[in-house]
């Protein structure tokens, strides 16, 4: 096809009312990581005011003691409505969307590695947000807290149908979550420009890199819990169902498995846009790159391992208390760490005192007190006292708004010339600053002191002790300060959007790839790519007398490695965490026994050899892989279809298991040995079954004539699943089968 | 204080239970049951256990010791001790529910003479009513279904457990677990509709008559 008729073409395309509909609907086909960037943006936009107006009502209701404004169902849902809307719908979406923006503009890249992938992972975030709500209309929100502690959220006592939507809109954003996480690692492994070695990583880029594999290991934590809160809920199930067996305190131990790394998840994207505006608005390079690069490493490893400083109050006991305070407090010295980087970055800077540089200020010393009360938390004693008291409510504000909102609004103005080529108007960004410092604190410092008074967290109403209204009421006013402050920024978001002053290609004079395109940039990002040689390519650009020193080897050779198989190994970390939450349930309630059938009713020879099925479908399709590659088509279909007859024989042994158990009455709400096993087994064999599903689509490609060139790394990493589904197998025999004839 | 807390010992001073949205509290070694409100000697470090008859709940008497989670099937344990006499307010501090805001507690410490004293009334059964409006109140607790919920020693039939007993009602400082200063007046507001006062409790409204009102009233008022 020529240039002209493109251009006649696409004309034509222009003037074709009907095609110009096409167009504006591209923004809902797109798989382009600008526009979704956008669509995450505007969502969690839109899902801020949202919340906002529901902590609005909220303080309305404590403004006053004993008020009578809104009823204490209503008031519970808001309060779950909010949290869940916030965390979900509102900080994880904006970040993903700076990230979805930045990230591959940083690293060179013309994309994400999956584009579709990409797009799928946003569209989670919509239907999760309209399942969450939808609840509403279908008997009532979720009251249960955000962290739906069980057994409240079990049904006997949340009969609606509202956790049941809470708890599947949050599987479905989890999902998405994950796929994202999945496309930042394969991007930033494989889609680098020439010259990006990982050392020359822009910190932002580096820092939501590391937070991936945190996504990567703790939604899927998340899930496990939600799946086996569900079946408690529709299948009679009785994990968290203590009148039954089952444990109040293993959902916390799941949810907080999951919940704590989520601070970092929610926080970590926020020191990475501290990390990049801070440097550029003091006009020096970062103080210390490695170790903000390594302290956030630290920071995700550790916070795997701290949850349990959210349940010193249900007695784990005095070893269980002091691991969890030790690792608690161990995470403050990486978080140290990176505030003393950014510190020592301003000393000595030329300070340019512009929106963005002042949020970062703001947040710097907000999240300073967050983390000073947050050790707080990890001290076992002080925990004792200010754990589920406005004291926590004020410390995860501080976290949330004081810091992670702040550099949000930072990036806002900061990314926004990028976006639309438009500057956010100066004057109306330092209305929403100071506006967002006075009513951001005059609504939380307060709370610490209604905390340590006594007043606990999610009561609608409190009666008149001393001191407990004026400082109720003056909370409240700080809200209106802050709702201001949200209402400028729309403001000014819609203006400048229309009439703001034009940004050029790099406003901030900043040194990091995004800035070395057009904006906003052109489909495919960049024209042409400076060299890069240092961490800050721009600086080298424009100052080629006195470059930075070139970081590494001065190669612009990187190795790549194939973005399907960093893909799918991510997704089978991301498979491994969820089938270790179950087996680990299993594992907890086999160590407590309850009445009814046991691990002995099953019948251990069949499953051996059925088991023998699976395993030898790893071995053929390994045949297969190797016949592929060899490019003896006639070998590679005659393996490939002997793996899925194997996989087909062990589902149908599995599928005869269990309905010998439905015959002897035993289904999964029988007990809790019931429970464990079919939820365990059952998702093994939904694995093996999408597995099937795949593998007959490779089938039906090959037959068709595909792969005929030999190496494929689709067909790859469609194996690298398969021999997953084998290898989780191995332990779920060895667990289920195995282990207890060993007693 | 102690570096450490010591270990339980293997009977508690205090049983208390967390309900939807009230607290039981029992004394195994006299037998006083009470709710909403918790007598201690002063000067002795009571060994407490924690249960749970639905969901969690968590007691919390700031001045006094820390927060501890009721968790059902799970016997959790702590120490309670007041050094001055005095009333202490405490609170359910992990949330339960509808009425979570109202599921308070009082904590009276007083001196252990004073503590006895206290204990000894408790133990006492309820006396019959001996005015006319008391005695048709009475009978107004047995047969409409007061009784399938609410105990009070001394009266054939009602022994259970489901809800507060009553059987010194009228000795507490507080109503629906802290949601009414205990008078009279209140008793009787209360009664007539506690989905108003106090919505989503697991008391339902009966719509008793004026009559009727005046007469439990007069009755729950003898249970000192």
């Amino acid at each position: 096809m020529n240039g002209t008729t493109t251009t006649a073409m696409f004309r034509a395309a222009i003037l074709d009312p009907a095609k110009r509909a096409h167009y504006r609907l591209a923004w809902l086909s797109t798989v382009d990581h600008k526009r979704i960037a956008v669509l995450y943006l505007l969502t969690a936009l839109f899902f801020f005011v949202v919340a906002g107006v529901e902590a609005l009502f909220m303080r309305l209701q404590l403004a006053l003691p004993n008020n009578h404004f809104l009823h204490p169902d209503t008031f519970n849902q808001l309060f779950t409505m909010h949290g869940t809307t916030m965390i979900f719908l509102v900080v994880m979406p904006v970040v993903f969307g700076f990230v979805n923006y930045v990230l591959p503009l940083q690293i060179g890249a013309r994309d994400m590695a999956f584009p579709r992938l990409n797009a799928f992972g946003f569209w989670c975030v919509p239907l999760g947000g309209i399942l969450l709500h939808f609840s509403v209309l279908a008997g009532g929100a979720p009251a249960v807290g955000w962290f739906a502690y069980a057994p409240l959220s079990e049904t006997p006592y949340s009969s609606n149908l509202g956790v049941d939507y809470w708890a599947i809109a949050i599987f479905v954003m989890g999902i998405g979550s994950i796929s994202l996480a999945i496309n930042i690692i394969a991007t930033v492994i494989s889609c680098r420009a020439p010259g990006m070695t990982m050392r020359r990583l822009p910190l932002f880029t580096w820092i939501n890199f590391v937070n991936a594999f945190i996504i990567i290991f703790a939604l899927p934590v998340l899930n496990a819990g939600l799946a086996m809160l569900l079946i408690d809920r529709r299948l009679e199930g009785h994990f968290f169902l203590p009148l039954r067996g089952g444990s109040a305190v293993l959902w916390q131990h799941v949810f907080w498995a999951f919940g704590h790394p989520e601070v970092y998840i929610l926080a970590l994207p926020a020191f990475g846009i501290v990390s990049e505006i801070v440097p550029v608005f003091s006009r020096k390079p970062i103080f210390g790159y490695q170790f903000v690069a390594a302290s956030s490493m630290a920071i995700a490893l550790l916070s795997l391992g701290v949850w349990g400083h959210h349940m010193f109050t249900v007695g784990m006991g005095r070893p269980l208390d002091l691991f969890f305070s030790i690792a608690s407090m161990l995470i403050a010295i990486p978080t140290g760490v990176k505030v003393l980087n950014w510190t020592a970055t301003m000393i000595g800077g030329r300070i340019r005192f512009q929106v963005p540089m002042l949020f970062c200020i703001a947040f710097l010393i907000q999240f300073l007190c967050a983390g000073i009360t947050g050790i707080s938390h990890a001290v076992v004693p002080l925990d004792w006292q200010t754990k589920n008291s406005y004291f926590l409510v004020a410390h995860f504000h501080f976290v949330a708004v004081g810091a992670i909102v702040f550099a949000v609004l930072g990036a806002v103005q900061y990314w926004f010339p990028k976006m639309s080529g438009r500057f956010l108007s100066e004057r109306l960004g330092r209305w929403t600053f100071w506006l967002m410092v006075l009513g951001f604190n005059m609504t939380f410092i307060i709370q610490h002191f209604l905390g340590l008074l006594g007043m606990p967290r999610r009561v609608f109403t409190y009666p008149d002790l001393p001191h407990f209204t004026w400082m109720n009421m003056l909370s409240t006013i700080g809200v209106f300060f802050m709702a201001a402050a949200a209402l400028v920024l729309v403001w000014n978001l819609i203006a400048s959007f229309f009439g703001g002053k034009t940004a050029g290609d790099n406003p901030w004079n900043a040194w990091t790839l995004e800035w070395a395109t057009t904006s906003p940039p052109p489909h495919e990002n960049f024209y042409a790519l400076p060299p890069i040689r240092s961490r800050r390519p721009l600086w080298d650009v424009a100052n080629p007398d006195r470059p930075d020193p070139v970081v590494g080897e001065n190669s612009s050779a990187i190795q790549i490695v194939d973005k399907n198989k960093a893909g799918i190994l991510t997704f089978i970390l991301s498979e491994a965490g969820f089938f270790a939450t179950l087996l680990l349930a299993y594992l907890y309630f086999y160590a407590h026994p309850q009445p009814g059938p046991t691990p002995r009713e099953l019948d251990v020879p069949r499953t051996l050899i059925f088991s023998v099925c699976l395993f030898a479908s790893s071995l053929t399709f390994w045949r297969s892989e190797i016949a592929m590659r060899k490019r003896q088509r006639g070998s590679m279909l005659g393996w490939l279809a002997l793996t899925v007859a194997l996989g087909g024989i062990f589902l149908v042994g599995q599928g005869t298991e269990y309905w010998k158990l439905f015959q002897t009455g035993v289904d999964v709400s029988t007990n809790l040995f019931a429970t464990t096993f079919f939820t365990l087994t059952g998702f093994h064999g939904l694995h093996v079954l999408l597995g099937l599903v795949a593998l007959l689509i490779f089938l039906w490609l090959a037959w068709r004539g595909d792969f005929a060139s030999g190496g494929e790394p689709a067909f790859e990493a469609a194996g690298y699943y398969w021999h997953f589904v084998d290898v989780v197998w191995v332990f779920v025999l060895l667990t289920v089968y195995i282990l207890p004839l060993l007693r | 204080m102690n570096l450490a807390d010591p270990p339980p010992p293997p009977s508690p001073d205090l049983v208390v239970t967390g309900h939807q949205f009230w607290w039981q509290a029992n004394y195994p070694a006299s037998g006083v049951v009470t709710a909403n409100e918790i007598h201690i000697p002063t000067g002795k470090a009571l060994s407490m256990r924690l249960d749970s008859k639905d969901v969690l709940h968590e007691f919390w008497v700031p001045k006094l010791n820390r927060k501890m989670t009721t968790v059902p099937g799970q016997n959790n344990h702590i120490w309670l001790q007041a050094d001055k006499p005095g009333v202490y307010l405490g609170t359910c501090s992990e949330f339960c529910g509808t009425q979570h805001a109202w599921m308070r507690i009082v904590v009276v410490a007083e001196e252990p003479s004073k503590f006895e004293q206290w204990q000894q009334a408790q133990l006492r059964s309820s006396q019959a009513p001996t005015s006319d409006t008391a005695v048709k109140g009475l009978a107004l607790f047995q047969t409409s279904t007061c009784i399938s919920c609410h105990a009070i020693h001394g009266v054939t039939g009602a022994d259970a457990g489901v809800a507060p007993d009553l059987t010194h009602v009228a000795s507490r400082k507080q109503l629906g677990a802290g949601i009414l200063e205990n008078t009279p007046a209140n008793v009787r507001l209360w009664l007539k509709s506690p989905q108003h006062i106090k919505p989503g409790a697991l008391m339902p409204d009966f719509n008793y008559t004026d009559k009727q009102l005046d007469q439990l009233t007069e009755y729950l008022e003898t249970l000192r």
